[in-house]
């Protein structure tokens, strides 16, 4: 009986457990879209390039960056702690965004 | 006055005008029609002379972020003639040179060739001002000129496309010279 409860517990379990989610932030015509992005740690983030040339999505402290992401590509970025973190593009000084981790 | 022989002329004396803020002016040229084939030559080449000029600020800007701002020209302005020679291969447009297009190659190997005297603050100064002015006259070709004027649908969209790029380079050459003492 005991081990019964146990397996009907365990069962439940990964319902309880958040999934980490995937957003995607556009890259195009020079801006982050969408400029505010709210997240969980442990999500993932997509940065895609759609476009021309190459761009980065980097956290203004030096966190965390993408690294260089050329044109018509896609970059991941894990989000590893909480709090407001905005970023830029390290090459075009006007992309600009937010990202909330709760 | 047709619109589009106006904005070959404007096209002209704007790029005519960069040409004057780092040598002597040159004369406007003057243009009756542009084709899709002379839109393409013009592109590759007013890109062509920008990443020239980026390299030359890599290696000759003294200020940390004139530098950066450089390379990262050489890298936009190659990437995207990458994709308008792709562009053109897939139409099957050989691009053909233009007065215009020969004037905009003939005035980026004058700029060049003054800012190469130039070194230190100087050659920043210089350099972001060109870019500034440079920038201001590409746009407003691609604006007047060349997206009114292309035919083909496709390379049409691909203008329309790229402006946003000149726009923040402009925007990026305008906040950095203001920062430049």
């Amino acid at each position: 009986m005991t081990s019964y409860v146990l397996f009907l517990i365990l069962l439940t379990l990964p319902m309880t457990v958040p999934q980490a989610k995937r957003h995607t932030v556009d890259m195009s015509a020079f801006q982050f879209s969408p400029q505010t992005i709210v997240v969980a740690v442990g999500d993932t983030v997509v940065w895609q390039n759609h476009d021309l040339v190459p761009h980065t999505a980097t956290a203004r402290d030096g966190a965390w960056d993408s690294g260089n992401i050329p044109a018509k590509r896609s970059r991941m970025t894990v989000v590893q702690k909480k709090g407001k973190q905005p970023f830029v593009c390290l090459y075009h000084s006007n992309m600009k965004g937010n990202l909330v981790a709760k | 006055m047709s619109v589009r022989f106006k904005g070959l002329a404007l096209l002209s004396l704007s790029f005519a005008a960069v040409a004057c803020a780092t040598s002597p002016a040159p004369e406007p040229v003057k243009s009756a029609g542009i084709s899709d084939a002379e839109i393409a030559a013009i592109v590759v080449t007013a890109n062509a002379v920008d990443a020239e000029m980026g390299d030359l600020a890599v290696a000759r800007a003294s200020n940390a972020d004139v530098k950066q701002f450089g390379k990262t020209m050489a890298t936009d302005h190659r990437a995207v003639n990458q994709a308008a020679v792709e562009l053109v291969g897939k139409l099957k447009v050989t691009p053909v040179e233009s007065a215009t297009s020969q004037k905009l190659r003939a005035d980026g190997d004058a700029v060049k060739a003054a800012l190469s005297a130039k070194s230190g603050a100087e050659f920043d100064h210089a350099y972001m001002s060109h870019e500034v002015a440079y920038h201001t006259a590409v746009i407003a070709a691609v604006d007047q000129v060349l997206i009114p004027g292309a035919t083909n649908a496709e390379l049409k969209a691909t203008l329309i496309s790229v402006r946003p790029a000149f726009v923040a380079h402009l925007q990026h050459a305008e906040k950095l010279l203001a920062g430049l003492k």
